[in-house]
């Protein structure tokens, strides 16, 4: 280890609460040896680089001993003195020593609060005995950070031990957890070792915390503005013990969410598929889990958008975080296609309408995060008892579908309003329906014919309007009475007989709920707002 | 015939150079001169000038009494001293010792003390010796030479312009010192007092001598000064005065007079370097100087704060930011210089602890 120096007595936790003064210039200095100064006598063999430790005297004599810092000061410099530490009562700075340390360049730190003769002993021990306080600090704070539990409180730990500021950051220096650094730093490039760097007066040590797999690189980062060689030996090593906890911490926080989830998840199972009473068993962990059984439910289902389920996990905890700032406090638990959640009330809410429109700004909240899959959500009617659970779930459930339906992120279906398409939704939900509805439409699935099922499935949608069909196309009229033309004789079915009309306008949906779901099956949208000449 | 020849006589035309000395003298202390001049002048243009002795001018057995005024020296403006109370210190003194005192003697040679003696003379038709205490300015009235040489400073007489008198007796300096504190506030905040009583051998082997007519040779040189600047830096080799810095205040730091002795610290940046920095301790006058960390003057030297442009001296209640000053010192009485008399009169006895006065400026 080089020289201890300046900068490491100020970060030593006995100059901490220490107000430097002035001569801040002289803070790299090195330091070999440290007195006391009650006469001023001490100082007339002091040998190069000592720090003085003025005695004020106490309470009763500081008053008559403010002036000698400044004769001190003068005389340390004289014999290379590096440090001029005033302790043992209190001393208001005048301009004077403020102005004779920077001209000097001879810090000036003032300790009221120090005993100054154990104040000279630590300090000695400091300068004498590096290596032994960097243990004794290596000790502290690796029995610190054993207790230390919580990612925030590791941190806390590195703060108190390091007197610095400490914060977990990615790789480009964003903040995700404690004390946002002040001082730009930029990671080592290649392979993620840990690494310390000065700039001007202030050192950050940088440590990679253990790789998580699929999340982003961490570094934890340290910064302090009084810091020498001994602390940034320190902070190395305290920051690789602290980088083990970390990780750790990370990894059995990403365990117990899926142990958690997988719980949510059997019991909401359990529940749905109860057939009377909830037995007490369920009762209990419903409990446990802060369930209520009982009281009005109003089911709210997340559906995902354009992409294959299941949801990845990590987006449960953001989706969790949007709704709990939207005061929307639910149990959340991950399904097979999204997550359904549950509103409990003692007696049937008013309206449903104020629960749709919190959950619609919460979506598009969640919406503004960057990198989450598109989700869409339906609502139940309200509903009492476990039964109630049951069927508000089951009702917001076909709700999201509806809402998925439409292709758009953030829409929320409310199940008591869809009215007529409540008759649908048993189809939509039928393998056998889409497996006909895949034959039928067999010949025009085939590669190159896109064009026209999208057309017949427009044409249909438009109350078979060719006019109205090409202007949603963007195409000419001409076109889409050819395409349909086309599509009959491809299909064999005539679409003048409304029997084959409508079965075929529900295979159509059947298959744009499909493709809507599947990633390799979307395609753009017809573009081109000026209708295009008529296809030969 | 050869006696009288040496008579020195105190004219109204002195009255402007004597006050000058006596504030330079003052070290930033010492009240205000202003309303004692105008009262000296006054007096002596209705009783006539007032005679300047030597001590070896008058009988070895001859009785002499030293006499000032003490207390708060801005209580003065508003209850002026006039002949009631100073007649009345020095003839209470003299029907409780059953003596007659043949002339007036100087205790603080500074400040207002410097004048008023003047004025008590000529109320009492008495002659002044040429001698003083102190050769400067000190806050408290046993920080003497007298005190130095055993001399009693008990019985001490003091009287305010209504009409109170009071006598301590049986006290030594110290205690007359703390019994007339105590009894200011009662007084009305400032009293005439007569103490120290000697006969003119003690005053011719302990006092100061020729402190008098020095602070009309201070005065005299200082208001020259004042006038031709060009001729300031002879006048202040043949005053034997140090120039200690040239600067502007940057900083006064003033603390509670309640807590401490010290009042305040200035801080002054110099003029031609503005990194030397000069910091000055004070209380009722200036005590300590201390340029870039090197002790440069402390009392019993007399430091002065003289405006640069006016050479007006500065007292240290006046004493602001953004002042262009001189900071001088003039030398103390060699009487005052003793370790005997660093205990009565110097920094320990103003609360400032100065173990390392040895180190002197490079």
């Amino acid at each position: 280890m080089t020289a201890v120096t300046v900068g490491d007595l100020l970060a030593d936790e006995a100059l901490r609460d220490g107000e430097v003064i002035g001569g801040r210039a002289g803070i790299e200095a090195a330091v070999h040896h440290v007195t006391l100064v009650v006469t001023g006598a001490e100082l007339d063999d002091a040998p190069y680089g000592t720090v003085a430790i003025l005695d004020l005297g106490g309470a009763a004599g500081a008053l008559r001993r403010q002036h000698l810092a400044e004769i001190v000061c003068r005389r340390l410099h004289g014999r290379a003195g590096r440090l001029l530490v005033v302790a043992g009562g209190t001393f208001a700075a005048a301009l004077s020593t403020v102005r004779l340390a920077d001209r000097l360049g001879l810090p000036v730190v003032v300790a009221p609060d120090a005993a100054p003769h154990a104040l000279a002993a630590r300090l000695l021990s400091v300068v004498h005995a590096p290596e032994l306080a960097l243990g004794r600090r290596l000790a502290e704070g690796a029995a610190r950070l054993r207790t230390a539990g919580s990612l925030e409180r590791v941190l806390s730990v590195l703060d108190a031990v390091l007197d610095a500021r400490t914060s977990l950051a990615t790789t480009d220096g964003t903040s995700l957890a404690g004390s946002r650094p002040r001082h730009p730093f930029a990671v080592p490039a290649g392979t993620p070792v840990p690494a310390v760097d000065r700039t001007g007066r202030v050192s950050t040590a940088l440590c990679p915390v253990p790789h998580t797999e699929g999340g982003p690189r961490l570094w934890i980062v340290c910064q302090c503005e009084r810091s020498g060689p001994l602390w940034r030996d320190t902070a190395l090593g305290l920051l690789d013990m602290a980088a083990a906890y970390v990780g750790a911490w990370f990894a059995t926080e990403r365990l117990n969410a899926e142990r958690d989830a997988r719980i949510r998840g059997g019991l909401l199972n359990e529940i749905l598929s109860l057939d009377g009473p909830p037995p007490p068993h369920v009762a209990g962990q419903a409990a446990r889990l802060g369930w209520r059984l009982d009281g009005w439910h109003t089911g709210i289902h997340f559906a995902l958008v354009g992409s294959v389920p299941p949801a990845p996990a990590t987006v449960t905890p953001i989706l969790s975080a949007g709704l709990t700032a939207h005061g929307i406090d639910v149990p959340l638990v991950e399904r097979a296609d999204g997550w359904s959640a549950w509103h409990t009330g003692e007696r049937p809410p008013d309206a449903v309408a104020s629960l749709v429109t919190t959950v619609c700004r919460a979506l598009a909240d969640y919406h503004a995060t960057s990198n989450v899959p598109p989700i869409v959500a339906g609502t139940g009617h309200a509903a009492p008892g476990p039964d109630g659970l049951v069927t508000t779930l089951a009702e917001a459930r076909r709700a999201a579908l509806v809402a998925a339906a439409t292709g758009r992120a953030g829409t929320v279906q409310r199940g008591d309003e869809l009215g007529t398409k409540r008759m649908l939704l048993d189809w939509y939900g039928s393998s056998v329906v889409r497996e006909e509805a895949e034959r039928m439409l067999a010949p025009l699935l085939r590669e190159g014919n896109e064009a026209l099922l999208e057309t017949v499935d427009c044409y249909l949608d438009s109350g078979c309007s060719s006019s109205e069909a090409a202007h949603r196309l963007g195409t000419h009229r001409n076109t889409v009475t050819r395409r349909v033309q086309r599509a009959e004789t491809l299909l064999g079915v005539p679409l003048t007989d409304p029997d084959d009309r409508l079965a075929l306008q529900l295979a159509c949906r059947m298959w744009r709920l499909t493709r809507d779901a599947s990633p390799a099956g979307r395609r753009a949208a017809p573009s081109g707002a000026l209708p295009a000449q008529p296809e030969v | 015939m050869g006696r009288i020849a040496r008579i020195v006589l105190i004219t109204p035309g002195d009255v402007a150079d004597l006050a000058a000395g006596a504030t330079l003298l003052g070290s930033g202390g010492g009240g205000d001169t202003q309303n004692a001049a105008a009262t000296l002048r006054r007096v002596l243009d209705r009783h006539g000038p007032v005679r300047l002795l030597s001590p070896a001018d008058l009988d070895p057995g001859a009785w002499v009494v030293p006499v000032a005024a003490i207390g708060a020296t801005t209580v003065m403006i508003e209850r002026l001293p006039g002949e009631t109370e100073f007649t009345a210190a020095v003839r209470a003194l003299e029907r409780h010792l059953g003596i007659a005192v043949t002339a007036l003697h100087g205790l603080e040679s500074a400040g207002v003390n410097a004048l008023l003696p003047v004025a008590a003379a000529a109320w009492l038709g008495l002659p002044l010796v040429d001698a003083d205490g102190m050769g400067r300015a000190f806050p408290r009235i046993d920080q003497t030479v007298f005190t130095l040489a055993g001399l009693p400073t008990a019985p001490l007489a003091l009287a305010e312009p209504s009409g109170a008198e009071l006598l301590i007796t049986g006290v030594d300096g110290a205690g007359a010192e703390r019994l007339a504190r105590a009894a200011l506030p009662a007084l009305g905040g400032w009293a005439a007092s007569a103490l120290c009583v000697m006969r003119a051998t003690d005053s011719r082997r302990h006092a100061l001598p020729g402190t008098i007519s020095r602070a009309l040779r201070l005065g005299r040189a200082l208001r020259r000064g004042q006038r031709d600047p060009a001729e300031r830096d002879r006048l202040l080799a043949g005053m034997a005065v140090r120039r200690l810095f040239t600067g502007t205040v940057l900083e006064v730091r003033q603390r509670g007079r309640d807590t401490a002795a010290l009042s305040g610290t200035v801080t002054i940046e110099h003029a031609r370097s503005p990194r030397r920095t000069l910091r000055l301790e004070m209380a009722d006058e200036y005590l300590l100087a201390l340029d870039d960390g090197a002790v440069t003057a402390h009392v019993p030297e007399i430091i002065v704060m003289l405006h640069a442009r006016t050479w007006y001296p500065i007292s240290t209640e006046r004493v602001a930011p953004g002042r262009h000053v001189d900071v001088l010192s003039l030398p103390a009485p060699p009487a005052l210089r003793t370790p005997a008399a660093a205990r009565l009169v110097g920094p320990p006895a103003f609360g400032l602890d100065l173990p390392m006065a040895g180190e002197t400026a490079s």
